[in-house]
């Protein structure tokens, strides 16, 4: 067989939530300047990625809270979006990012919603897209950020959501998933974002989650692994838009869970904590929390419950009063 | 700034850089040249119309023009000096990932202080550095939409449909490239210019034999497909064998059943998709157990049974995928099974293996 795929070792990774902690907590302290000034233009969903990671590990705990505020402050403009660092441009994936950290912190009505709420909804296009900021770029992943933006500032009526919803539909392909526009491929981390999308706007009545389930059960390799589209090598990172989206659609019984996991705990770094995007490569913020978040869907060891549509701890998302709609399992 | 001291050189590269690039309209490539050690000399390899920079300055050069600029943008209002387009040039070169600086080229257009073509060669040549990065194919479509450049000429759009393949050549299954380069297909069909599609089909068949793992091409024949049996203008402009796959494909019982006079298209265009369901085989005979391959079968035989949805195609494409099945079944097990019961569950055709 030709498959492209990654061999695991044998011998199983053990655990190593100490070291994942401190990987977490360290991130960005004694990094190189020149790493964290490559890095700073997507800081803002840096630290979604390492907080969200935290609190899934640390029962809760997020050190520095008023510090970190701070910083989603110093990174707001006046036209209501967000930057992903003080000097940068606003563009709605960190003002997801912001809005997220902020319900994390408990402290999203100290935003300047009504802002916010104009910005996301002005980024809004006739057929119901989204762009990701005013240079007018449109794809899916954007329509998911202003969906679930608003949502977690219950203002998800200022927007023309059925029209939004139609624009998501008409990016389904026969495959049963979801590309960045319509007619583009079907896409493991965009079909996240468009039933992510349907799910918090309670339409995933218009996903053939049969079809789609199974194209997304392909996703996984013999190393356990998942992929996000055909022919390409496992990655973390699709642990979780892939399997979350099975999730969302009732059917993650359908992919081995026992051998995705042993695939993420693989990709840990045994040393200094974290993990990567497959075995032995550099561990860093983004796969260390889509690599905990798959296993705290998976309830492995005492991860905290995570939310399968807003990727937030669970708690967090019952305590906005939210409930992204689920499908049953067949 | 303190970064001036710390790496006094920084500002004599990013010179270097930029003058090469306003000299050398024939500029093709960079690339980091991986050097550890600085070598007293300067970091900037120029050779055959290719640029490189030796990498152990890189950290340096970018911390120095990473901080100017941030410094600049912070001072929110517009700086057209030629120091910023330096500073943004070597920055975006390194790092082609940051949006902001590309939007701060973007400024420089609107104002009139960078020129929409140099720009389309500036970020071709960052292209070829990070073939997959979003923001440059970004910022060249930005370019086409907003600085009002003609699309009406099929010039530019072959030029912009070769740097998406070029890009797409250097990174397997590159989805940023292969939506741009649909992105032109539609444009020019908006311009009525319908002899693009069947060049791009015709270019495309031979790309995805060369690369019969790029699922992104072949999903990029299935959008050419579609257009192709949606509009007879399209389809017009193909040299056509098709009525050579109609032969093989139906009997003579079979074939009346099928054409209903004074449609003449619908032949055409289950012509051309049978062709590709044979070329497709070829493709799976010759090389075993690709998923993308297979991947691309099952969408031929969708489109066949959702466009020409009558008993009669069901039937003889159940009888066809059962030959493939049954010849293939050795070295493709699998993908074999997988293919009968996707048939089965898709689109509700049994295939009896014996």
């Amino acid at each position: 067989m030709l498959q492209k795929d990654v061999k695991l070792d044998k011998t199983c990774k053990t655990w190593q939530l100490e070291k994942h902690i401190d990987f977490l907590q360290s991130f960005g302290k004694e990094r190189h300047q020149y790493e964290s000034s490559m890095m700073e233009f997507l800081r803002m969903s840096g630290m979604y990625w390492g907080l969200t990671a935290l609190y899934l590990i640390n029962d809760g705990n997020i050190p520095k809270e008023d510090e970190i505020f701070e910083f989603i402050k110093s990174c707001e403009h006046s036209c209501g979006g967000y930057s992903p660092a003080p000097g940068h441009d606003p563009h709605l994936l960190y003002t997801l990012s912001a809005v997220q950290i902020s319900c994390l912190l408990n402290r999203e009505l100290e935003l300047p919603i009504e802002k916010i709420v104009s910005y996301v909804s002005k980024l809004q296009k006739d057929d119901g897209s989204f762009t990701g900021d005013k240079w007018g770029e449109v794809d899916t992943r954007y329509s998911f950020c202003a969906l679930a933006c608003l949502s977690l500032l219950s203002k998800l009526n200022e927007i023309d959501l059925a029209k939004a919803i139609d624009f998501i539909k008409s990016c389904q392909n026969f495959d049963g998933g979801f590309g960045s526009r319509p007619g583009a491929e079907s896409h493991g981390g965009l079909i996240y974002c468009c039933v992510g999308a349907l799910s918090i706007a309670g339409r995933l009545d218009l996903v053939d989650a049969d079809t789609l389930g199974w194209w997304l059960a392909e996703r996984q390799l013999p190393s356990g692994g998942l992929n996000g589209r055909p022919e390409k090598l496992p990655d973390v990172c699709y642990s979780w838009w892939v399997f979350s989206s099975l999730n969302i659609l009732g059917r993650d019984h359908w992919i081995d869970k026992d051998e995705l996991k042993n695939f993420i705990l693989a990709s840990q770094d045994t040393e200094g904590g974290g993990f990567s995007d497959r075995p032995g490569d550099e561990p860093d913020p983004f796969h260390t929390l889509f690599g905990l978040a798959a296993l705290s869907l998976m309830s492995y060891d005492k991860i905290l419950p995570i939310d399968p549509t807003y990727c937030m701890p669970k708690s967090v998302i019952s305590r906005l009063g939210l409930k992204p709609q689920i499908l049953s399992r067949p | 700034m303190d970064v001036d001291n710390n790496f006094p050189a920084a500002k004599r590269i990013i010179t270097e850089i930029q003058n090469i690039i306003n000299k050398d309209p024939k500029l093709k490539e960079f690339d980091l040249i991986i050097q550890p050690e600085n070598q007293n000399k300067s970091p900037v390899i120029y050779r055959d119309h290719c640029l490189g920079l030796e990498s152990w300055c890189v950290r340096h050069v970018y911390k120095y023009v990473y901080q100017r600029l941030i410094t600049i943008r912070k001072q929110l209002k517009r700086q057209a000096s030629n120091e910023t387009i330096t500073l943004l040039t070597s920055a975006l070169l390194v790092n082609p990932e940051v949006t902001t600086f590309w939007n701060m080229r973007r400024e420089l257009i609107i104002d009139g202080c960078l020129k929409p073509n140099d720009e389309l060669k500036f970020s071709a040549i960052v292209l070829t550095f990070k073939p997959k990065c979003a923001e440059i194919f970004n910022y060249r479509r930005w370019i086409f939409s907003s600085i009002s450049k003609s699309l009406s000429s099929t010039d530019i759009v072959l030029n912009e449909l070769s740097v998406g393949l070029t890009a797409a050549s250097r990174y397997p299954s590159n989805y940023n490239a292969w939506n741009h380069c649909f992105w032109f297909v539609q444009k020019s069909l908006e311009n009525e210019n319908f002899s693009l599609i069947a060049q791009q089909w015709e270019m495309s068949k031979v790309w995805c034999r060369e690369h019969v793992s790029d699922h992104s091409c072949m999903q990029y024949r299935q959008r050419l497909l579609k257009c192709l049996v949606a509009d007879k203008r399209c389809l017009q402009h193909l040299e056509c064998c098709a009525s050579k796959s109609l032969l093989k494909f139906f009997n003579s019982d079979e074939r009346p059943k099928l054409m209903r006079p004074s449609e003449d298209y619908f032949s055409e265009t289950i012509g051309v998709t049978l062709d590709e369901l044979y070329f497709n085989e070829d493709l799976i005979v010759t090389y075993q157990s690709h998923e993308s391959l297979w991947n691309h079968r099952r969408f031929l035989c969708y489109l066949l049974v959702n466009i020409y949805n009558t008993d009669c195609i069901k039937e003889v494409l159940m009888n066809n995928e059962k030959r493939i099945c049954t010849n293939l079944l050795k070295g493709n097990e699998l993908y074999v099974k997988k293919h009968v019961l996707w048939f089965q569950t898709a689109l509700c055709i049994p295939i009896k293996l014996p």
